[in-house]
């Protein structure tokens, strides 16, 4: 994934492909123009982000799932107190 | 992109009874929820829970899991899967509890992953969307792009 949690400059990423410069500029074109990264001026680069929506995802579902896992753990927790299991 | 939820709980109390309430169908039913089906800790068993969907998460709240190793004692190991519907999965996960005595009771150790970033992202993305929507759009991009 080249693209992570830092922004990279188009030149960068070019760097790591073997077709073109320009070969990769249309490429990046194709993908901020389908909305899967932003694509932002600074100074004299342009640097490519991945468009976050997606990656919220990830925090979504493993939110969802530590709550999940640590309610189990939690009820376990009070099963054994309350059955009085041999400690 | 990987990332892994990793939980610990201490319990005190011997790791053959932590053991017991991670495999015993009976027990299971008490403080696991697992109702619907007998458990057995045994690779190859499966079973399914339901939850409330959560269609921002492309998700019919429906989980699937599969018993894929079992070291007595020791750890128990169940792939965990969900969708937008059966059979369509956008998450494919594993959960791993680990046992490890510890200060005379027992370190429960909860690994659940991995949840991967791009290839879930494009996965709901392209179920949302379907093949036919996205071929349009890329379409026209890029004859807009080149023509």
């Amino acid at each position: 994934m080249m693209l992570s949690k830092e922004k990279q400059s188009i030149n960068a990423i070019a760097e790591n492909f073997d077709i073109s410069r320009p070969a990769v500029s249309k490429h990046i074109k194709i993908l901020e123009l389908a909305g899967f990264i932003m694509i932002k001026e600074q100074g004299r680069e342009r640097y490519c982000e991945l468009n976050a929506d997606g990656f919220n995802e990830v925090k979504e579902w493993m939110n969802y799932f530590e709550q999940y896992w640590l309610n189990k753990m939690k009820s376990l927790d009070d099963y054994l107190k309350k059955t009085h299991w041999e400690k | 992109m990987q990332r892994y939820i990793k939980l610990d709980w201490f319990y005190p109390y011997p790791v053959d009874t932590i053991w017991k309430c991670l495999t015993d169908p009976e027990i299971l039913k008490s403080w696991a929820g697992l109702i619907k089906k007998d458990f057995k800790p045994e690779v190859g068993f499966k079973w399914m829970e339901t939850s409330p969907p959560r269609p921002a998460l492309n998700w019919d709240g429906k989980m699937y899991f599969e018993v894929m190793e079992v070291v007595p004692l020791e750890k128990l190991v169940y792939s965990f899967k969900g969708g937008p519907s059966e059979g369509v999965y956008n998450l494919d996960t594993t959960v791993t509890w680990t046992l490890v005595p510890k200060d005379g009771g027992t370190e429960l150790q909860l690994v659940h992953g991995p949840f991967e970033g791009g290839k879930m992202y494009f996965a709901s993305y392209l179920m949302e969307m379907g093949w036919k929507s996205i071929y349009k759009r890329l379409n026209k991009v890029v004859k807009e792009q080149f023509v």
